[in-house]
Protein backbone atom coordinates (compact mmCIF):
# COMPACT_ATOMS: atom_id res chain seq x y z
CA UNK A 1 0.00 0.00 0.00
CA UNK A 2 3.07 2.22 0.60
CA UNK A 3 4.31 1.78 -2.45
CA UNK A 4 0.82 2.90 -3.89
CA UNK A 5 0.73 5.47 -2.36
CA UNK A 6 4.46 6.55 -2.80
CA UNK A 7 4.21 6.04 -6.92
CA UNK A 8 0.46 7.00 -6.89
CA UNK A 9 1.05 9.64 -9.82
CA UNK A 10 3.24 7.27 -11.87
CA UNK A 11 0.76 4.67 -11.41
CA UNK A 12 -2.25 7.32 -12.11
CA UNK A 13 -0.36 8.02 -15.37
CA UNK A 14 0.52 4.11 -16.55
CA UNK A 15 -2.60 3.34 -16.00
CA UNK A 16 -3.89 6.34 -18.22
CA UNK A 17 -1.67 5.47 -21.27
CA UNK A 18 -2.22 2.04 -20.15
CA UNK A 19 -6.16 2.75 -21.49
CA UNK A 20 -5.24 5.12 -24.33
CA UNK A 21 -2.97 2.12 -25.84
CA UNK A 22 -5.95 -0.20 -25.47
CA UNK A 23 -7.69 2.65 -27.18
CA UNK A 24 -10.39 1.85 -25.13
CA UNK A 25 -11.28 0.92 -21.55
CA UNK A 26 -13.74 -2.55 -22.34
CA UNK A 27 -12.20 -4.98 -20.38
CA UNK A 28 -14.10 -7.90 -21.98
CA UNK A 29 -12.58 -8.02 -25.42
CA UNK A 30 -14.56 -8.48 -28.69
CA UNK A 31 -17.75 -6.22 -27.18
CA UNK A 32 -16.40 -3.07 -28.66
CA UNK A 33 -14.98 -1.82 -31.75
CA UNK A 34 -12.78 0.82 -31.33
CA UNK A 35 -12.39 0.86 -35.21
CA UNK A 36 -15.61 1.97 -35.90
CA UNK A 37 -16.87 3.28 -32.32
CA UNK A 38 -19.43 0.43 -32.18
CA UNK A 39 -20.40 -2.58 -29.83
CA UNK A 40 -19.83 -5.67 -31.99
CA UNK A 41 -22.99 -7.07 -30.53
CA UNK A 42 -25.67 -6.33 -28.67
CA UNK A 43 -26.07 -4.99 -25.28
CA UNK A 44 -28.19 -7.98 -23.80
CA UNK A 45 -29.67 -4.85 -20.96
CA UNK A 46 -30.09 -2.58 -23.66
CA UNK A 47 -27.79 0.38 -22.63
CA UNK A 48 -24.10 0.23 -22.02
CA UNK A 49 -21.60 3.05 -21.28
CA UNK A 50 -18.29 3.86 -22.76
CA UNK A 51 -15.37 5.66 -21.53
CA UNK A 52 -13.13 6.65 -24.48
CA UNK A 53 -10.16 8.33 -22.98
CA UNK A 54 -8.51 11.19 -24.90
CA UNK A 55 -4.57 12.56 -24.20
CA UNK A 56 -4.09 16.06 -24.86
CA UNK A 57 -0.68 17.50 -23.91
CA UNK A 58 -0.30 21.43 -23.19
CA UNK A 59 3.13 22.54 -24.03
CA UNK A 60 3.26 25.56 -22.57
CA UNK A 61 1.70 24.59 -18.93
CA UNK A 62 3.53 21.00 -19.08
CA UNK A 63 -0.05 18.90 -17.95
CA UNK A 64 -1.34 15.84 -19.22
CA UNK A 65 -5.33 16.24 -19.66
CA UNK A 66 -7.41 13.30 -19.97
CA UNK A 67 -10.78 13.95 -21.56
CA UNK A 68 -12.90 11.26 -21.04
CA UNK A 69 -15.97 10.90 -23.51
CA UNK A 70 -18.87 9.17 -21.95
CA UNK A 71 -21.20 7.91 -24.56
CA UNK A 72 -23.94 5.82 -24.29
CA UNK A 73 -24.53 2.78 -26.25
CA UNK A 74 -27.91 1.79 -27.15
CA UNK A 75 -28.08 -1.86 -28.13
CA UNK A 76 -31.79 -2.70 -28.02
CA UNK A 77 -33.30 1.05 -27.98
CA UNK A 78 -33.64 3.38 -25.38
CA UNK A 79 -36.91 1.64 -23.92
CA UNK A 80 -36.32 1.97 -20.11
CA UNK A 81 -38.52 -0.96 -19.46
CA UNK A 82 -36.12 -2.92 -20.92
CA UNK A 83 -33.40 -1.48 -18.95
CA UNK A 84 -35.64 -2.78 -16.27
CA UNK A 85 -35.14 -5.98 -17.59
CA UNK A 86 -38.38 -6.23 -19.42
CA UNK A 87 -40.35 -7.26 -16.06
CA UNK A 88 -40.95 -3.85 -14.35
CA UNK A 89 -43.53 -5.23 -11.68
CA UNK A 90 -40.60 -7.61 -10.39
CA UNK A 91 -37.56 -5.54 -10.69
CA UNK A 92 -39.14 -2.16 -9.53
CA UNK A 93 -36.09 0.76 -9.33
CA UNK A 94 -38.39 3.65 -7.30
CA UNK A 95 -35.51 5.93 -6.93
CA UNK A 96 -33.77 5.22 -10.54
CA UNK A 97 -30.53 4.29 -8.35
CA UNK A 98 -30.85 0.43 -7.59
CA UNK A 99 -27.52 -1.72 -7.92
CA UNK A 100 -29.06 -3.91 -8.93
CA UNK A 101 -29.98 -3.04 -11.92
CA UNK A 102 -26.55 -1.04 -13.13
CA UNK A 103 -24.92 -4.60 -12.38
CA UNK A 104 -27.38 -7.28 -13.99
CA UNK A 105 -24.90 -6.59 -17.27
CA UNK A 106 -21.69 -7.43 -16.13
CA UNK A 107 -20.01 -5.44 -18.62
CA UNK A 108 -22.01 -2.56 -18.09
CA UNK A 109 -20.62 -2.73 -14.44
CA UNK A 110 -17.03 -3.37 -15.61
CA UNK A 111 -16.69 -0.66 -17.55
CA UNK A 112 -18.44 1.90 -14.58
CA UNK A 113 -15.33 0.25 -12.53
CA UNK A 114 -12.59 1.04 -14.95
CA UNK A 115 -13.97 4.48 -15.57
CA UNK A 116 -13.83 4.92 -11.49
CA UNK A 117 -10.63 3.96 -11.58
CA UNK A 118 -9.40 6.27 -14.47
CA UNK A 119 -11.30 9.18 -12.23
CA UNK A 120 -9.81 8.10 -8.93
CA UNK A 121 -6.14 7.97 -10.63
CA UNK A 122 -6.36 11.24 -12.39
CA UNK A 123 -6.65 13.10 -9.18
CA UNK A 124 -3.58 14.69 -7.84
CA UNK A 125 -3.12 14.94 -4.75
CA UNK A 126 -0.19 16.78 -4.54
CA UNK A 127 -1.17 19.45 -6.18
CA UNK A 128 -5.06 18.92 -5.17
CA UNK A 129 -5.96 19.20 -9.35
CA UNK A 130 -7.94 16.91 -11.37
CA UNK A 131 -5.49 16.49 -14.61
CA UNK A 132 -9.01 15.45 -16.10
CA UNK A 133 -11.34 17.51 -17.87
CA UNK A 134 -14.94 15.53 -17.68
CA UNK A 135 -16.76 16.32 -20.88
CA UNK A 136 -19.19 18.14 -19.20
CA UNK A 137 -20.76 19.45 -22.48
CA UNK A 138 -22.00 15.71 -22.95
CA UNK A 139 -23.18 15.79 -19.27
CA UNK A 140 -24.91 18.27 -19.99
CA UNK A 141 -26.62 16.91 -22.94
CA UNK A 142 -27.15 13.66 -20.27
CA UNK A 143 -28.89 15.84 -17.97
CA UNK A 144 -30.37 18.12 -19.78
CA UNK A 145 -32.56 15.52 -21.68
CA UNK A 146 -33.94 14.56 -17.98
CA UNK A 147 -34.26 17.94 -16.65
CA UNK A 148 -36.02 19.16 -20.09
CA UNK A 149 -39.45 17.49 -18.99
CA UNK A 150 -39.50 17.68 -15.70
CA UNK A 151 -38.12 21.46 -15.34
CA UNK A 152 -41.32 22.50 -17.65
CA UNK A 153 -43.16 20.28 -15.71
CA UNK A 154 -42.14 21.21 -12.13
CA UNK A 155 -40.77 24.48 -12.99
CA UNK A 156 -37.73 24.48 -11.11
CA UNK A 157 -33.88 22.60 -11.88
CA UNK A 158 -33.50 21.72 -7.81
CA UNK A 159 -36.57 19.47 -7.84
CA UNK A 160 -36.60 18.77 -11.40
CA UNK A 161 -33.13 17.29 -10.23
CA UNK A 162 -35.33 15.20 -7.21
CA UNK A 163 -37.61 14.23 -9.96
CA UNK A 164 -35.71 12.56 -12.28
CA UNK A 165 -34.20 10.80 -9.85
CA UNK A 166 -37.08 9.75 -8.21
CA UNK A 167 -37.82 9.01 -11.74
CA UNK A 168 -36.68 5.40 -12.04
CA UNK A 169 -35.26 3.56 -14.75
CA UNK A 170 -32.25 6.22 -15.77
CA UNK A 171 -28.94 4.93 -16.32
CA UNK A 172 -25.97 5.29 -14.39
CA UNK A 173 -24.64 7.36 -16.53
CA UNK A 174 -27.45 10.11 -15.78
CA UNK A 175 -27.06 9.79 -12.14
CA UNK A 176 -23.33 10.54 -12.32
CA UNK A 177 -24.42 13.81 -14.32
CA UNK A 178 -26.49 14.71 -12.07
CA UNK A 179 -24.19 14.61 -8.95
CA UNK A 180 -21.13 15.79 -10.73
CA UNK A 181 -23.63 18.91 -12.37
CA UNK A 182 -25.02 19.25 -8.97
CA UNK A 183 -21.50 19.18 -7.52
CA UNK A 184 -21.52 22.64 -8.53
CA UNK A 185 -24.66 23.23 -6.14
CA UNK A 186 -23.48 22.07 -3.15
CA UNK A 187 -21.79 25.15 -1.64
CA UNK A 188 -24.09 27.72 -2.90
CA UNK A 189 -27.89 26.43 -3.62
CA UNK A 190 -30.50 24.61 -1.95
CA UNK A 191 -30.02 21.92 0.98
CA UNK A 192 -32.40 19.82 -0.85
CA UNK A 193 -30.63 19.44 -3.62
CA UNK A 194 -27.07 18.23 -0.78
CA UNK A 195 -29.35 15.46 0.72
CA UNK A 196 -31.23 14.31 -2.92
CA UNK A 197 -27.26 14.16 -4.05
CA UNK A 198 -26.54 12.37 -0.44
CA UNK A 199 -28.33 8.83 -1.53
CA UNK A 200 -26.90 8.15 -5.22
CA UNK A 201 -23.57 8.42 -3.45
CA UNK A 202 -24.50 5.80 -1.14
CA UNK A 203 -26.08 3.42 -3.70
CA UNK A 204 -23.92 3.84 -7.11
CA UNK A 205 -20.82 2.39 -4.93
CA UNK A 206 -17.59 2.79 -7.45
CA UNK A 207 -18.76 4.85 -10.09
CA UNK A 208 -20.71 7.14 -7.51
CA UNK A 209 -17.93 7.33 -5.45
CA UNK A 210 -16.12 9.40 -7.78
CA UNK A 211 -19.09 11.43 -8.06
CA UNK A 212 -18.53 11.88 -4.58
CA UNK A 213 -15.18 13.16 -4.68
CA UNK A 214 -16.36 14.95 -7.58
CA UNK A 215 -19.09 16.87 -5.39
CA UNK A 216 -16.90 17.85 -2.58
CA UNK A 217 -13.84 18.52 -4.99
CA UNK A 218 -15.23 20.09 -7.86
CA UNK A 219 -16.92 22.31 -7.08
CA UNK A 220 -14.64 23.89 -4.12
CA UNK A 221 -11.72 23.63 -6.34
CA UNK A 222 -12.69 25.62 -9.21
CA UNK A 223 -13.59 28.58 -7.13
CA UNK A 224 -10.51 27.64 -5.19
CA UNK A 225 -8.38 27.50 -8.80
CA UNK A 226 -9.97 31.55 -9.85
CA UNK A 227 -9.40 32.66 -6.10
CA UNK A 228 -5.38 31.80 -6.44
CA UNK A 229 -5.40 32.91 -10.11
CA UNK A 230 -6.89 36.33 -8.61
CA UNK A 231 -4.27 36.26 -5.78
CA UNK A 232 -1.67 36.05 -8.27
CA UNK A 233 -2.99 38.91 -10.40
CA UNK A 234 -3.29 40.77 -6.91
CA UNK A 235 0.45 40.20 -6.76
CA UNK A 236 1.13 41.50 -10.13
CA UNK A 237 -0.87 44.03 -9.73
CA UNK A 238 0.74 45.42 -5.97
CA UNK A 239 -1.59 46.78 -3.79
CA UNK A 240 -3.65 49.99 -4.84
CA UNK A 241 -7.73 50.86 -4.72
CA UNK A 242 -9.99 52.79 -6.84
CA UNK A 243 -11.26 51.91 -10.72
CA UNK A 244 -7.92 51.95 -12.19
CA UNK A 245 -6.75 49.84 -9.94
CA UNK A 246 -9.71 47.49 -10.14
CA UNK A 247 -9.38 47.36 -13.97
CA UNK A 248 -5.90 46.57 -13.96
CA UNK A 249 -6.40 43.42 -11.19
CA UNK A 250 -9.44 42.36 -13.90
CA UNK A 251 -6.63 42.45 -16.87
CA UNK A 252 -4.08 40.64 -14.99
CA UNK A 253 -6.66 38.12 -13.84
CA UNK A 254 -8.22 37.12 -17.23
CA UNK A 255 -4.81 36.48 -18.05
CA UNK A 256 -4.21 34.21 -15.44
CA UNK A 257 -7.59 32.80 -15.88
CA UNK A 258 -6.98 31.97 -19.62
CA UNK A 259 -3.24 30.32 -18.81
CA UNK A 260 -5.62 27.84 -16.77
CA UNK A 261 -7.34 26.22 -20.15
CA UNK A 262 -9.76 25.87 -22.60
CA UNK A 263 -12.73 25.49 -19.81
CA UNK A 264 -12.93 28.96 -18.69
CA UNK A 265 -13.53 31.22 -21.05
CA UNK A 266 -13.55 35.68 -20.16
CA UNK A 267 -15.10 38.75 -21.07
CA UNK A 268 -18.33 37.09 -22.16
CA UNK A 269 -21.32 39.54 -23.37
CA UNK A 270 -24.78 38.17 -22.80
CA UNK A 271 -28.12 39.81 -24.01
CA UNK A 272 -31.52 37.81 -23.80
CA UNK A 273 -29.73 34.35 -24.14
CA UNK A 274 -27.20 34.92 -26.97
CA UNK A 275 -23.79 36.30 -27.04
CA UNK A 276 -22.92 39.10 -28.43
CA UNK A 277 -19.66 41.90 -28.79
CA UNK A 278 -18.18 43.95 -26.51
CA UNK A 279 -20.58 47.11 -25.66
CA UNK A 280 -23.61 45.75 -27.01
CA UNK A 281 -26.82 48.10 -25.60
CA UNK A 282 -28.30 46.61 -22.88
CA UNK A 283 -25.71 43.39 -22.78
CA UNK A 284 -23.83 42.28 -19.67
CA UNK A 285 -20.33 41.33 -19.83
CA UNK A 286 -19.08 38.70 -17.48
CA UNK A 287 -15.69 37.86 -16.38
CA UNK A 288 -15.37 34.56 -16.19
CA UNK A 289 -17.91 31.67 -17.71
CA UNK A 290 -16.99 27.99 -17.23
CA UNK A 291 -17.93 25.72 -19.97
CA UNK A 292 -19.10 26.44 -23.18
CA UNK A 293 -20.55 30.08 -23.85
CA UNK A 294 -23.56 28.73 -25.29
CA UNK A 295 -24.40 26.69 -22.54
CA UNK A 296 -22.53 27.53 -19.48
CA UNK A 297 -21.86 25.50 -16.27
CA UNK A 298 -21.11 28.51 -13.89
CA UNK A 299 -20.26 32.16 -14.03
CA UNK A 300 -17.28 33.51 -12.05
CA UNK A 301 -17.28 37.63 -11.15
CA UNK A 302 -14.14 38.99 -9.92
CA UNK A 303 -14.49 41.59 -7.51
CA UNK A 304 -12.28 43.75 -5.61
CA UNK A 305 -11.99 46.38 -2.76
CA UNK A 306 -15.66 47.04 -1.45
CA UNK A 307 -17.27 45.97 -4.45
CA UNK A 308 -19.53 43.15 -3.83
CA UNK A 309 -21.85 40.65 -6.03
CA UNK A 310 -25.14 41.58 -5.02
CA UNK A 311 -28.23 39.58 -5.37
CA UNK A 312 -29.30 42.33 -7.67
CA UNK A 313 -26.42 41.56 -9.94
CA UNK A 314 -26.79 38.18 -10.04
CA UNK A 315 -30.79 38.97 -11.55
CA UNK A 316 -29.47 40.59 -13.43
CA UNK A 317 -27.03 37.98 -14.87
CA UNK A 318 -29.57 35.01 -14.86
CA UNK A 319 -31.67 37.33 -16.93
CA UNK A 320 -29.00 37.14 -19.95
CA UNK A 321 -27.83 33.82 -19.81
CA UNK A 322 -28.40 31.29 -22.54
CA UNK A 323 -31.65 28.96 -22.07
CA UNK A 324 -30.94 25.77 -20.29
CA UNK A 325 -27.90 28.16 -17.79
CA UNK A 326 -30.34 30.08 -15.90
CA UNK A 327 -29.69 28.27 -12.69
CA UNK A 328 -26.09 28.14 -13.24
CA UNK A 329 -23.77 29.21 -9.53
CA UNK A 330 -23.24 32.68 -10.25
CA UNK A 331 -19.68 33.13 -8.10
CA UNK A 332 -18.12 35.73 -6.53
CA UNK A 333 -14.09 36.05 -6.92
CA UNK A 334 -11.89 37.59 -4.37
CA UNK A 335 -8.39 37.64 -4.21
CA UNK A 336 -7.73 40.03 -2.08
CA UNK A 337 -9.10 38.09 1.65
CA UNK B 1 -10.01 49.23 -29.51
CA UNK B 2 -12.14 51.25 -31.81
CA UNK B 3 -14.14 50.61 -34.69
CA UNK B 4 -11.89 52.46 -37.07
CA UNK B 5 -9.11 51.07 -35.79
CA UNK B 6 -9.78 47.63 -36.53
CA UNK B 7 -11.44 48.51 -40.26
CA UNK B 8 -7.82 50.46 -40.66
CA UNK B 9 -6.28 46.91 -39.75
CA UNK B 10 -8.26 44.77 -41.17
CA UNK B 11 -8.33 47.02 -44.48
CA UNK B 12 -4.14 46.56 -44.32
CA UNK B 13 -3.34 43.49 -43.03
CA UNK B 14 -6.65 40.79 -43.87
CA UNK B 15 -8.57 42.01 -46.82
CA UNK B 16 -5.92 41.13 -49.46
CA UNK B 17 -6.34 38.29 -48.44
CA UNK B 18 -9.97 37.35 -48.27
CA UNK B 19 -11.07 38.81 -51.78
CA UNK B 20 -15.06 37.71 -51.75
CA UNK B 21 -15.27 40.05 -48.26
CA UNK B 22 -15.70 43.54 -47.46
CA UNK B 23 -15.44 45.60 -43.94
CA UNK B 24 -16.93 47.65 -41.71
CA UNK B 25 -15.20 48.85 -38.72
CA UNK B 26 -14.70 45.64 -36.51
CA UNK B 27 -16.52 43.48 -39.01
CA UNK B 28 -14.81 41.32 -42.27
CA UNK B 29 -17.92 40.02 -43.90
CA UNK B 30 -18.22 37.48 -46.63
CA UNK B 31 -19.94 39.65 -50.09
CA UNK B 32 -22.62 38.87 -51.57
CA UNK B 33 -24.52 40.06 -48.19
CA UNK B 34 -27.82 37.99 -49.28
CA UNK B 35 -29.98 36.30 -46.54
CA UNK B 36 -26.88 35.44 -44.40
CA UNK B 37 -23.94 37.56 -42.81
CA UNK B 38 -20.83 35.33 -42.52
CA UNK B 39 -17.61 36.76 -41.44
CA UNK B 40 -15.60 37.57 -38.54
CA UNK B 41 -16.05 40.20 -35.60
CA UNK B 42 -13.38 41.98 -33.91
CA UNK B 43 -13.80 41.81 -30.40
CA UNK B 44 -12.37 44.29 -28.50
CA UNK B 45 -11.47 43.83 -24.27
CA UNK B 46 -13.41 45.91 -21.68
CA UNK B 47 -10.68 45.91 -19.61
CA UNK B 48 -7.35 46.45 -22.00
CA UNK B 49 -8.27 49.06 -24.89
CA UNK B 50 -5.23 47.27 -27.17
CA UNK B 51 -6.48 43.72 -26.41
CA UNK B 52 -9.24 42.01 -28.74
CA UNK B 53 -10.57 38.65 -29.99
CA UNK B 54 -12.01 37.61 -33.09
CA UNK B 55 -15.24 35.66 -32.99
CA UNK B 56 -16.14 33.70 -36.72
CA UNK B 57 -19.72 33.83 -36.49
CA UNK B 58 -23.24 33.29 -39.03
CA UNK B 59 -25.96 35.55 -38.52
CA UNK B 60 -29.11 34.54 -40.51
CA UNK B 61 -30.27 38.61 -42.01
CA UNK B 62 -34.06 37.77 -41.69
CA UNK B 63 -33.97 37.62 -37.80
CA UNK B 64 -34.79 41.11 -36.32
CA UNK B 65 -31.96 42.31 -34.40
CA UNK B 66 -30.79 45.10 -32.88
CA UNK B 67 -27.14 44.35 -33.83
CA UNK B 68 -23.81 41.26 -34.64
CA UNK B 69 -24.86 38.25 -32.55
CA UNK B 70 -23.12 35.03 -32.20
CA UNK B 71 -25.61 32.59 -31.78
CA UNK B 72 -23.91 30.63 -34.50
CA UNK B 73 -20.14 30.90 -33.80
CA UNK B 74 -17.30 30.94 -31.71
CA UNK B 75 -13.91 32.73 -31.08
CA UNK B 76 -10.96 31.98 -32.77
CA UNK B 77 -8.92 29.38 -30.89
CA UNK B 78 -11.75 27.78 -29.41
CA UNK B 79 -12.88 26.40 -32.47
CA UNK B 80 -10.45 23.73 -33.01
CA UNK B 81 -11.68 22.91 -29.29
CA UNK B 82 -8.57 24.84 -27.68
CA UNK B 83 -8.04 27.98 -25.49
CA UNK B 84 -9.92 31.39 -27.14
CA UNK B 85 -7.52 33.51 -28.42
CA UNK B 86 -6.80 37.11 -27.37
CA UNK B 87 -4.55 39.50 -29.02
CA UNK B 88 -2.71 42.48 -27.59
CA UNK B 89 -1.48 45.07 -30.31
CA UNK B 90 1.39 47.64 -29.26
CA UNK B 91 3.91 50.01 -31.39
CA UNK B 92 6.02 47.13 -32.95
CA UNK B 93 4.13 44.38 -33.01
CA UNK B 94 1.07 44.68 -35.39
CA UNK B 95 2.40 42.57 -38.15
CA UNK B 96 3.39 40.04 -36.23
CA UNK B 97 0.14 39.96 -34.42
CA UNK B 98 -1.88 40.13 -37.79
CA UNK B 99 0.12 37.74 -39.26
CA UNK B 100 -1.33 35.26 -36.24
CA UNK B 101 -4.58 36.46 -36.55
CA UNK B 102 -5.12 35.42 -40.46
CA UNK B 103 -3.59 32.26 -39.83
CA UNK B 104 -6.13 31.35 -37.30
CA UNK B 105 -8.82 32.94 -39.67
CA UNK B 106 -8.08 31.01 -42.49
CA UNK B 107 -7.54 27.35 -40.31
CA UNK B 108 -10.53 27.88 -38.40
CA UNK B 109 -12.79 30.07 -40.23
CA UNK B 110 -14.08 27.97 -42.84
CA UNK B 111 -15.08 25.79 -40.29
CA UNK B 112 -18.20 27.61 -39.21
CA UNK B 113 -18.13 29.86 -42.90
CA UNK B 114 -18.47 26.66 -44.97
CA UNK B 115 -21.22 24.85 -43.10
CA UNK B 116 -23.50 28.02 -44.01
CA UNK B 117 -23.11 29.40 -47.59
CA UNK B 118 -26.88 29.08 -48.68
CA UNK B 119 -30.38 29.01 -46.75
CA UNK B 120 -30.57 25.03 -47.84
CA UNK B 121 -27.34 25.04 -45.73
CA UNK B 122 -28.35 26.90 -43.17
CA UNK B 123 -31.50 24.58 -42.58
CA UNK B 124 -29.13 21.41 -42.71
CA UNK B 125 -26.72 22.39 -40.45
CA UNK B 126 -27.78 25.63 -38.01
CA UNK B 127 -28.98 22.47 -35.71
CA UNK B 128 -26.56 19.71 -34.35
CA UNK B 129 -26.23 17.48 -30.92
CA UNK B 130 -24.32 20.00 -29.80
CA UNK B 131 -26.57 22.83 -30.16
CA UNK B 132 -27.92 24.22 -26.95
CA UNK B 133 -32.18 22.12 -26.90
CA UNK B 134 -33.02 25.35 -24.73
CA UNK B 135 -32.29 27.77 -26.81
CA UNK B 136 -34.84 29.87 -28.88
CA UNK B 137 -32.80 30.94 -31.19
CA UNK B 138 -31.47 27.53 -33.45
CA UNK B 139 -35.43 26.84 -34.45
CA UNK B 140 -36.62 30.30 -34.67
CA UNK B 141 -33.57 30.25 -37.77
CA UNK B 142 -34.11 27.37 -38.98
CA UNK B 143 -38.06 27.87 -38.66
CA UNK B 144 -37.73 31.08 -41.38
CA UNK B 145 -35.45 29.80 -43.31
CA UNK B 146 -37.35 26.97 -44.20
CA UNK B 147 -40.07 29.60 -44.79
CA UNK B 148 -38.15 31.21 -47.10
CA UNK B 149 -37.52 27.90 -48.89
CA UNK B 150 -41.26 27.26 -48.80
CA UNK B 151 -40.23 23.48 -47.05
CA UNK B 152 -43.41 24.04 -45.05
CA UNK B 153 -43.19 20.63 -43.48
CA UNK B 154 -39.33 21.95 -42.10
CA UNK B 155 -40.98 25.33 -41.43
CA UNK B 156 -43.55 23.59 -39.12
CA UNK B 157 -41.18 21.18 -37.04
CA UNK B 158 -39.25 24.23 -35.76
CA UNK B 159 -42.19 26.32 -35.15
CA UNK B 160 -43.34 23.20 -32.77
CA UNK B 161 -39.93 23.17 -31.22
CA UNK B 162 -39.44 26.92 -31.14
CA UNK B 163 -42.92 26.60 -29.15
CA UNK B 164 -41.48 24.34 -26.68
CA UNK B 165 -38.38 26.17 -25.85
CA UNK B 166 -40.56 29.27 -25.27
CA UNK B 167 -41.42 30.00 -21.73
CA UNK B 168 -42.30 33.87 -21.73
CA UNK B 169 -44.36 33.41 -18.57
CA UNK B 170 -41.01 32.31 -16.47
CA UNK B 171 -38.59 34.28 -14.69
CA UNK B 172 -35.59 35.21 -16.45
CA UNK B 173 -37.29 34.73 -19.92
CA UNK B 174 -39.39 37.59 -20.44
CA UNK B 175 -37.63 38.37 -23.60
CA UNK B 176 -39.22 34.97 -24.90
CA UNK B 177 -42.58 37.18 -25.51
CA UNK B 178 -40.75 38.80 -28.21
CA UNK B 179 -39.50 36.17 -30.15
CA UNK B 180 -43.20 34.14 -29.82
CA UNK B 181 -44.96 36.88 -31.20
CA UNK B 182 -43.04 37.69 -34.06
CA UNK B 183 -42.72 33.54 -34.57
CA UNK B 184 -46.29 33.80 -34.38
CA UNK B 185 -46.91 36.37 -37.08
CA UNK B 186 -44.66 34.68 -39.73
CA UNK B 187 -46.43 30.81 -38.83
CA UNK B 188 -50.22 32.66 -39.17
CA UNK B 189 -48.53 34.21 -42.47
CA UNK B 190 -47.31 31.42 -44.05
CA UNK B 191 -50.05 29.38 -43.18
CA UNK B 192 -52.37 32.09 -44.89
CA UNK B 193 -50.30 32.90 -47.80
CA UNK B 194 -46.35 32.21 -48.05
CA UNK B 195 -45.57 34.77 -50.01
CA UNK B 196 -46.78 37.08 -47.45
CA UNK B 197 -44.48 35.44 -44.56
CA UNK B 198 -41.41 36.31 -47.35
CA UNK B 199 -42.53 39.93 -47.21
CA UNK B 200 -42.25 39.59 -43.44
CA UNK B 201 -38.85 37.96 -43.69
CA UNK B 202 -37.88 40.65 -46.72
CA UNK B 203 -38.61 43.80 -44.53
CA UNK B 204 -36.71 41.88 -41.17
CA UNK B 205 -33.79 41.48 -43.69
CA UNK B 206 -33.88 45.08 -44.42
CA UNK B 207 -34.47 46.30 -41.03
CA UNK B 208 -31.36 44.03 -39.66
CA UNK B 209 -29.20 45.14 -42.44
CA UNK B 210 -29.62 48.77 -41.88
CA UNK B 211 -29.38 48.28 -37.80
CA UNK B 212 -25.62 46.52 -38.52
CA UNK B 213 -25.50 49.45 -40.84
CA UNK B 214 -24.61 47.29 -44.39
CA UNK B 215 -27.09 48.96 -46.44
CA UNK B 216 -24.76 49.90 -49.46
CA UNK B 217 -23.58 46.50 -49.15
CA UNK B 218 -26.74 44.44 -49.54
CA UNK B 219 -27.78 42.53 -52.68
CA UNK B 220 -31.14 41.53 -53.90
CA UNK B 221 -32.30 38.27 -53.94
CA UNK B 222 -32.94 36.66 -56.66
Amino acid sequence: MKFIHKNRRVISFCLIVGFLLAGTVTPASGEYDPRTGRWLQADPNGTGILLQPRLNYHAANPTVTVNMAYELQFGDGMNFYQFLTSNPPNNLDPNGLSVRAFVRNGAWWNHADAASEAIQSAYDTQQSLWQMDFGFDDYGEAISDILYDRDRAVGNLTTAYVKAVAGGGQSLLYALAATDWLGFWMQTMAPDVQAATAFPIAAGRSLLRAGQSFISMRGVRTKKLLEAAARRAIRKVGSGRGPVYGTRVHTAFKRQVRALGGRFKTEVTYLGGDTKPYGFKGGIRVDVVEGSVKRPIAIYDLKTGGAKLTPARIRQIRSHLPDGSKNIPIMEIRGDR
Amino acid sequence: MTGKQFQSLIRRHLLPHFPESDVRRGLLFVRPLGQILRGFCFDSSGLDRFEFTVEVFVQPLFVPNEGITFSIGDRLGSICGKQERWWTLTDDNETEIMADVLKLMQREGPVILDKFTTLEDFSKNAITPHTNPYSPYPPEMVAYGAVLLGNKQLAEKMFVRLDETLHPEQEYCEYHAGIRDRAHLVRTAFERSPEDAVGILSKWREETVANLKLTKFLEPIS
